[in-house]
Order: structure tokens, then sequence, then C-alpha cells
């Protein structure tokens, strides 16, 4: 941005002013005490929940054989939506040459390890034998979208993990140079990740070569990580399922749900770690215009995904559809569709609305309502299947998740923060190096 | 199969080494790979033979009818060997039914014989009798509702362990040895025809000490999913299925499509089945799905029975509910 | 174990079909007009021979073999039709019966055709000692089998031309043995579950003979065989007398296992072979990438350390 030529002293001054502010959280913890403490609440009722559920099997959940996907399933979709962000902001942003996004990458890049992470888990707590879940690696059948789908989702997190790494080596070196007093365990992880940078000309070199390298792999993985996922549903003949926009579909969702995931993350970054100097209005202002052009996108396969069947009303698709749009779903579905996309698109338009706080809470009910989209696109399609549902308990025409799978639900999510919140305190939220750069500080003052 | 089954060991440990240092997603490529044999299509040695029209044609040998297998006295038999022969099938055959709607008046032997056969609780069916009416004009009628052991099936495309998978006779099968419970087969299946065991199975204290059966599916595995298997433990002794047997109104006719030929579960009359199917306008389920059924209908025409008037009533306020 | 439930359902069968047939006899009105009708041609040998054929196929699930008592205990119980229950009906009030039926007891109206109804009705009134034909002159219904031989025998005599087969039967009369007339044969090819019959059962003619031409387009094994079995059709009269033999006269039918062919639905060592290809070239370039970046870090490693 500011590119007029510092002196030596002044660009030192700078450098060391934006380390200590960027840094300052990780040594400093401001309510973290009761950040873990509820984090740790969470995942101890997660763990007492899926130990009942292990004991008395999948019967504690509110699954039957008429809705034999549930809350998990709708919950892995979101977290694979949640996960593609990463692609987003850091690889077409990236290489489409957009400056303004270097200081948001890493946020985008946490969010989607952690998120990563965490899907191919949600599928275990998903299985009736989880004990057998070697079994995929055992027995895989190439055949099976589950299997592309956890091959996608590990190939994509170690993809992930490896963006997350590798912008962090030069800031790795110069975090250890200055941060001495922490703990040995963090100067190890510090001083390992660092690899020996010393930014002579050639690492640079071969840094920006192998980000690069992997900014372009990520693109191809993350529509397919998305892509098959949607598949799951696709490649059955059900109604409300069989449709073939579902992978654009999908994927153009996600887009929302990961903007607006960041927004929600930047806007707590910069409160809480007091990074407004870096996390700016511009950057907001930049997001929330992003906003809109992804809902954009997202509103034109939504109109496909519904007014082509809508139109025809085919067996099957017109009982699918009525039930949303004017039966007993219709009250989620026009949330979804409400909060997770038209606001979206048309509130961010309006420059007030793309300030930090009224685009967090549009992000925020966005980031709800694609959860909620995700429950709806699981669920409504298996309650109506084409022969009906006869000879069978009451109870299997609806679909009521109980206490232990709510539980597991909010434990998995619990997990994902936790991740997030583990790797906003051993690294920097913003890439430093990069932003120095940009900022017009060479890189002799950056690497000593 | 019996090749991957062969090479369990190897893949397991392929998966241990390869993990070390790859890492996961890698693991998965590896282990899929070293047991992706082609098919053992033996390219055996052939013969001419005389088809009854005078037609000269030449056939492998390994492809001529084999003797039938010796038959074994299932209890007798080791969890190994009874997943090796359930998962071959029986050679040579295509197992079809037909159900004739006429017929059916909603007796539900059929059930109650299958529930009891594979120790089902009482909202689990392998075999279900539904009343359907698909339009206010159109009379009502019975239809009883196994699965359908699909050509083309999309239960066993999507299974991501070959827990389930379809034989050489056709029957589609499931094993709750290695069933790892995704539900993505329930998901698949269009004609609802599999359940799961969510929670403890009914007989599962009683059934423990038994060997699984992969035929019957017995005992029953919480966190496994279990469907018609056509009764595939009585057609090994040469059986009808309980449900086709335990029929009193003659609606089940069963047999072997390379027979062309299906005998009644009630009176045990056999007739040609492309004739049966052929006279009554046979018909499978939802052709438009190209699942490809091995279980025909024939039209509720001039029925036997008349449709129940309660069950009539109860039919009509489920429909008018939904719209 | 079979043996003792089958007892028991006929005491309890006789017990009920006494208590029923005093009580709930009359619960089923006829029509007047409808009691009166009779058949309009005689009950004949050949006729009553159809109808037990009729009956086994559609009756005998309920009411069982008849005159053993061993109909399936329902309630309202079916009963034997061979009781004095039965008896008492006229012929018009059975016709009535089958056609229309009563709660359990199915209408076959759109089953049976009149002439079928009125064979089972000849078939049930063979079982009533009783009996007269109704005014309108029906022939005894108590006519017994036409052929009175005994030990008989079935000689065959195959044409491989025409797929003909023409039986002889013989019967020993007063230590003669001596053709067979007026005895039904039938005629079937094995399969799984059951005896296909290629015809309806034929009657022997005065010279005992009865013909049957075999479908050439029935599959067989591989090379065209089925096994064929003639034999009596009534052998409660005549005992089992039964010839087989395979023949290699069906159509050929080679067996095409569908696990020997690649298919998306196949297990895995089926699966096809692009879908292989594509799984296996993604995850390898994708890794290739990965190990190049991974090679590079080594590099960027050792560069520090100089």
């Amino acid at each position: 941005m500011s590119s007029e030529k510092l002196t030596k002293e002044e660009a030192k001054t700078r450098f060391e002013k934006m380390v200590s502010d960027i840094t300052r959280p990780m040594t400093h913890h401001y309510g973290l005490n009761v950040w873990i403490f509820v984090l740790l609440m969470i995942l101890s009722l997660f763990g007492y929940a899926y130990f009942i559920q292990v004991r008395d099997g999948l019967g504690v959940t509110g699954m039957h054989d008429y809705a034999a996907w549930g809350m998990y399933i709708a919950n892995f979709v979101f977290f694979v939506a949640a996960a593609l962000v990463g692609m987003l902001i850091s690889a077409v942003l990236g290489l489409s040459g957009q400056k303004w996004i270097t200081p948001v990458s890493r946020i985008a890049e946490m969010i989607a390890v952690a998120f990563a992470m965490i899907a191919g888990l949600v599928i275990v707590f998903d299985m009736g034998r989880p004990d057998r879940v070697l079994n995929v690696f055992i027995h895989g059948r190439v055949q099976s979208p589950i299997v592309w789908d956890l091959t996608v989702v590990t190939t994509y997190t170690i993809i992930s993990t490896l963006l997350l790494v590798l912008p962090l080596i030069p800031d790795m070196a110069i975090i250890k140079k200055r941060l001495t007093n922490a703990p040995k365990w963090q100067m190890m992880i510090w001083n390992m990740l660092s690899l020996g940078w010393i930014g002579t000309p050639e690492q640079y070199k071969i840094l920006h070569r192998s980000i690069r390298a992997l900014l372009i792999l990520i693109v191809p993985v993350a529509l397919m990580i998305h892509t098959v996922t949607s598949w799951l549903f696709a490649m059955t003949p059900r109604a409300g399922w069989n449709s073939t926009v579902f992978g654009p579909y999908f994927v153009t969702g996600a887009f929302v749900t990961g903007v607006a995931g960041v927004i929600v993350a930047m806007y707590f970054f910069r409160q809480n770690y007091k990074l407004k100097d870096y996390l700016t209005d511009f950057h907001f202002d930049k997001m929330g215009k992003l906003f809109v052009l992804v809902a954009m996108v997202y509103m034109y396969f939504n109109v496909n995904e519904f007014f082509v069947p809508g139109y025809k009303m085919m067996e099957g698709e017109d009982h699918h559809i009525l039930t949303l749009f004017v039966g007993s779903w219709a009250g989620l579905f026009w949330f979804a569709q409400i909060f997770g996309n038209i606001i979206p698109m048309f509130l961010p338009i309006f420059k007030f609305f793309r300030k930090p706080m009224p685009l967090m809470i549009i992000s925020v009910l966005a980031v709800l309502g694609a959860w909620i989209k995700r429950y709806i696109i699981v669920i409504p399609g298996q309650l109506h299947p084409f022969l009906p549902v006869q000879n069978v308990p009451d109870k299997f025409h609806f679909y009521v998740p109980t206490g232990p799978e709510i539980a597991i639900t909010l434990g998995t999510i619990g997990m994902a923060i936790t991740i997030i919140t583990i790797l906003a305190k051993i690294f920097p939220v913003i890439p430093i190096w990069e932003v120095a750069e940009e900022k017009g500080i060479d890189k002799e003052t950056i690497n000593e | 199969m019996s090749n991957s089954k062969g090479k369990k060991s190897t893949t397991r440990r392929d998966f241990l080494k390869s993990g070390l240092f790859i890492g996961a997603a890698a693991t998965t490529g590896i282990g899929l790979f070293s047991s992706f044999t082609t098919p053992k299509e033996t390219k055996g040695e052939k013969v001419k033979v005389m088809t009854s029209d005078g037609n000269l044609v030449e056939v492998e040998v390994n492809k001529l009818e084999k003797p039938n297998l010796p038959k074994f006295d299932s209890a007798s038999l080791d969890l190994n060997e009874l997943q090796k022969r359930g998962r071959e099938g029986i050679a040579g055959k295509k197992w079809v039914m037909v159900i004739d709607l006429s017929k059916c008046r909603n007796a539900r032997k059929c059930m109650d014989a299958c529930q009891h056969a594979h120790h089902l609780k009482p909202e689990q069916h392998h075999i279900n009798v539904l009343q359907m009416q698909t339009d206010d004009n159109l009379a009502p009628y019975y239809m009883p509702k196994p699965c359908m052991h699909c050509d083309n099936t999309p239960c066993t495309k999507v299974c991501p362990v070959d827990a389930t998978f379809k034989r050489q006779d056709g029957i589609v099968l499931i094993d709750n040895e290695r069933c790892i419970g995704c539900r993505f087969c329930v998901a698949a299946c269009p004609y609802s025809a599999r359940v799961f065991n969510w929670s403890e199975t009914i007989d599962e204290k009683k059934d423990n000490n038994d060997t699984y059966n992969i035929e019957l599916n017995v005992p029953q595995k919480k966190g496994t999913i279990t469907k018609c298997l056509f009764s595939a433990d009585r057609l090994r002794e040469n059986k009808l299925p309980y449900c086709v047997s335990a029929c009193p109104n003659g609606t089940y006719w069963f047999g072997d499509r390379n027979e062309d030929a299906v005998t009644n579960g009630t009176t045990g009359e056999t007739v040609r089945f492309s004739e049966l199917v052929e006279k009554n306008a046979g018909y499978t389920l939802m052709p438009e799905l190209g699942t490809k059924p091995s279980v025909y209908y024939l039209p509720a025409k001039d029925r036997v029975f008349d449709f129940d008037e309660e069950d009539k009533k109860r039919l009509e306020e489920e429909r008018h509910h939904e719209h | 174990m079979k043996f003792n439930i089958f007892n028991k359902s006929i005491l309890t069968g006789f017990v009920l079909s006494l208590a029923f047939s005093l009580s709930a006899q009359d619960n089923w009105t006829v029509p007047a007009n409808e009691s009166g009708k009779v058949c309009p041609t005689p009950f004949s040998s050949t006729m009553k021979m159809d109808g037990k054929d009729i009956f086994n196929k559609n009756c005998k699930s309920c009411h069982g073999d008849i005159g053993k008592n061993n109909f399936v205990p329902l309630t309202p119980e079916p009963g034997d039709p061979a009781s004095e229950k039965f008896s008492k009906n006229s012929d018009g009030d059975l016709f009535f019966k089958i056609t229309n039926g009563k709660g359990a007891m199915p209408k076959f109206k759109d089953q049976l055709s009149e002439s079928e109804r009125w064979a089972v009705i000849s078939y049930i009134r063979s079982f009533h000692k009783d009996y007269t034909p109704a005014e309108g002159g029906n022939e005894t219904a108590l006519e017994a089998a036409s052929f009175t031989g005994k030990d008989l025998k079935l000689f065959v005599n195959k044409d491989q031309v025409n797929l003909e087969i023409t039986t002889e039967v013989q019967g020993n009369v007063d230590g003669e043995m001596v053709p067979a007339n007026g005895v039904r044969v039938g005629f079937f090819i094995k399969r799984n579950f059951g005896l296909l019959p290629v015809c309806e059962p034929v009657t022997t003619d005065d010279k005992g003979i009865a013909k049957a031409k075999f479908p050439n387009d029935l599959p067989g094994d591989s090379l065209g065989n089925y096994n064929i079995i003639i034999k009596l059709i009534d052998d409660d009269m005549f005992g089992k007398v039964e010839y087989s033999e395979t023949l290699a006269w069906g159509k050929s039918f080679v067996y095409d296992n569908p696990l020997n062919h690649r298919a998306m639905w196949g297990n895995r060592g089926n699966a096809p072979i692009w879908l292989l290809l594509a799984y296996f070239g993604m995850l390898l370039s994708a890794f290739v990438v990965i190990g190049y970046v991974m090679l590079q870090l080594k590099k960027l490693k050792s560069l520090g350390k100089k």
C-alpha cells in the first residue's frame, strides 16, 4: 500500500512495532482461561455423549431407517464447506494478484486446516461401527464415493497444512529471534518450522516457487473435495438429491459459507487480538464485496436447483419441493435461503453494511443459514422415499435429533474451534513477512 | 473375491508401513492398489458344442455347467467357509421372484416368517407388505416388497468396503462382519429395502455364540445393515425362500431365470417364467431408474380378495394429509 | 415334531368342525335362485380329475387334502370339503360360495371360469357318499377310475426329430398286462424347485398310449440337457409310477458369470479400468506435487545451514 522509500531506521522501527503488535496476543492471554474452560466443557460433554453412542449404538440418535443420515452428515457437509475457504482466499485471489488478501490469508488457512481435519472425524462419529474404520483402507472400493471423499479430504488436509506451514517459515525465524521468553516446547516448534530460514535470495525463490505450486494444486483439489461430497447425495436415485448441478451448487454454497466464516474470524481476531491496524475497514470492505459476488453465483445455482425440478414437478420431486417451499420444512428452508443467500447478496452492496460490525452480524447469520441449508439438503429428501413408509412406528415419519446427537455435533464444532485457538496461540495470525514486504520494508530488515 | 481375501494381511502391512512415511491419503491409494487385481477371467480351453437347433458353438470348458456343489451342514462350517461360499454364490443360477398382486390379501405370513428366520425386530422388514394407491381414481392394492436384488445395484455401487455385494447368482448379500455402518446403501436404495441395526439386536445375547452365517445374516449385529437375502441359506438347500413358502395365498413364484422356470410357494406348481410374466403383463418397480430388478410383479388385476375397508380409509387419509 | 402338530390340528379340527357344523352352518345364506343352480353338463370323471388339479392349486392351501381334515386352523375355520357340513350344501350353494367368497374365503369369480368352478364341485362331490345328482341328471360323481388294473408300468418311446415322447401304459388285469385306458399321464421337465409340465396331463387312449411334445426352447445346461420326468398323475390310485431321463432336447444355456465383468456395482477387483486410472492418476499427480514441495523444503533447509 504505502510504498514510499523508508530509511533503514524507519523500516526497522516500523517492523519491530509490527512484530510486537502481531505477536502480543501470543504471549498475553486475555480471557484465554475462560475460553479454554468453555471449550473443555463442550469437549467433555461430547466425550460423554459419544461414550453413550458407542455403548448403545446409533439408536440413541434421532436417526431411523427412513432418515438414515441425520445431523452428523449435514454437519460433515458444513465442515467440508467451511474447509473450502482456504482455497478461495489464498489460491484464487492470491494467484490472481489481489494484494489486499495477504493479511487475511493465514486466518483462512487456519480455518481450512481445522475444519478439514475434523471433517474426517465427523464421518467416523457417524459410523455404526467406528471400530472398523480401518476396513476402508483394507477393503476400500474405488467405486464408492466415500472412498473418493476420504481420499480427497485427506489430500486437501495435507495440502492446506502445507499451505499454512510454508508461509510460516520466515515468520518462525522472525519470532524465534524475538520471543525468547516463550516456553521451551513452543521454541522448539518455532525452531523446527523455521527450517533454518536466513532469507537468502535462493531461499526466497524456493519458498515462492513451492507456495505457488501448492496454490495451483489446491484449486482442483478443493473443487473436488466439495464436488465429491455432493456426489454422496447426487450419486443416489433419490428425489431431491438426484441432481446434476449438485457439484457446483455445493461448491458455490461453500464459497458463501467460507467467506462468512472468515469475516467472523477476522472480526474476532481484530477485536480480541487488537489488530485494527492490520485487519482494517478496507479489508472488511473488500470482503463484503467478495461476499456479494459469491452470494450471487450461489443464487444462480440455487435457482437452477429448485426452478428446474419445480417447473416439471415430477413424481417425488414435487413432494420434495412443496414440503420445502410451503410445507413442514418451509421455516428452516426460508431461514437458510434468506440469511444464507439473499441477505449476503443484497445488503453488503451498501457501504454501511460492509463496515466490520454489520458485516460480521450478516456473516454470523449466513454461517447459521449455511449450516441449516446442509441440514435441509440431507434430511427431508430421505423422509419421502418413492415407496410409502408403512408398518413402522410413527416416529419414522419424522426426524428429531436427540440430546447426545446435538452434543456430539457441538463437540465437533468445539474441536475445530479448539484447533483454531491452538494454532492462533502458537502462530501469528497475520503473515508478518508478507505484510511487511507490502508495507515497503526491505528483506534485509525482515530477516535480521 | 478369494484373491483379495488372501491379500488381506499384506494389505494391512502395506498400510502400516507406508502410513509411517507418506501419510494417510497416500495410504488410501497404496492400500487400495495392492488389491485391484483384474477379474479372474481364465481364458480356458474351449470345446465345440452342438445346440439343440443344430448350431455349433464354441464354449469355454470352465463355463460348462458344473455339477451341484456338495451340500454342507451349515452348523458344521466355520466362519471362513461360510463367508467364502456365501460370497461366491451358487454357480449357474440367476434367482428371480414373481409376485402376483392379484393374490395378495395382506395375510403377512411372509413378513412373520422372514422376521422370525432373520431375528428381526417388529419394525424391521426385509419384506414389507405395502398398501399402494397411486391416484385417487385407482384402486388400492397390497404389494409385498422385498429387496429387488437389482442387476444394476445402487447399493453395492456405493458401499466403500464390499460389505454389500452381488454374487454370481444375482443375490445382493450383506457381510455384517465387515460392514462399517456408514448407511450409504440405505441412502442409495430407491426401494427402501434396507434396514439398520440401530441398537442392540433382538436376540443379541442369545445368538452371540453362533457362527455368523452370511447367507442368513444371523446373528444380527448392532451397527450394521440387514436386508432381504432371497433366503440364500434356503436356496443352498434347494428350498424356496422363507416368505415364498409361508404365503397361504399363492402370491409368490420363485425360481431360476436361467432355467426359465418359477415355482409357486403355496401350490408347488411350476411354470415357465417367461410365459408367466408375458401372459400376465409382468412388470418391475420403477424401471425408469434403470436398476434392473430381479423381482417381477403381476398386476393386481381380477383380485381374489377385496382391499380392506379400514385400510382404504387410512390410506386415503395418509394421501390427503401429505398434500 | 411335525407329525404331532398335524395330529393336534386334526383333533382340533374334528372337535371344532363338530361344534361348527351345528352352529355356523347357516351363517352363509345363499339366495334361493342361486341355490337351485345346477351344472349345465353332467359330472364326468375327466371333469372330476380337472377339478382335483384346480382344487390342489387354488383351495388346498386352506382346505387341505379332501377327506384328511388337515385344513388350516383359521377362524372361522375353512373346513374339510368332504365333511357333512359341505355335503349339506346344494350344488348351487357351493357354486355361489366359490364364486363370491366371503371373509377369508377368496372370490374366484375372476380367477376360475364357470366350468372350472363346476369341475371343483364335481371333485368335492366325489367325496360325498350320500350325494345324489340334482334334478337335471348329472351322471354319478362316484365313478371310479376308468382303469382298474394294478402294477401299472410305463413304456417310453422317443422321437428325437420331433422331440415327441409316446408313452404306453400297461397294467395288470387278472394276471395279464393289458393297455391301461383312461389313465392320466403327466410329462414334466425337472426344474430347481419343482416339475414343469410340458402340457396338460394326457389321458391314455384305449391302446394305453399318451403322447406329448417337448419344447426345444427351454434352457437346459450348456449342452442343452434337461431332465424329463413322465409319471402317472393319480398316484393315490396307482402308486408312484415314474420314468426319468436326461435328454439333450433343450436350448444350450451357456452361463456367463456376471462377476467376470468389470462394473461400477461390482466388487473392488472388478472396478472399471477408466475409474482406476482416473482415481490413481489424480492421486498420483497430487502427491507428485506434494513430493516436489517436500524436496524443495529439504533444499531450503540445507541452504540455511551453509
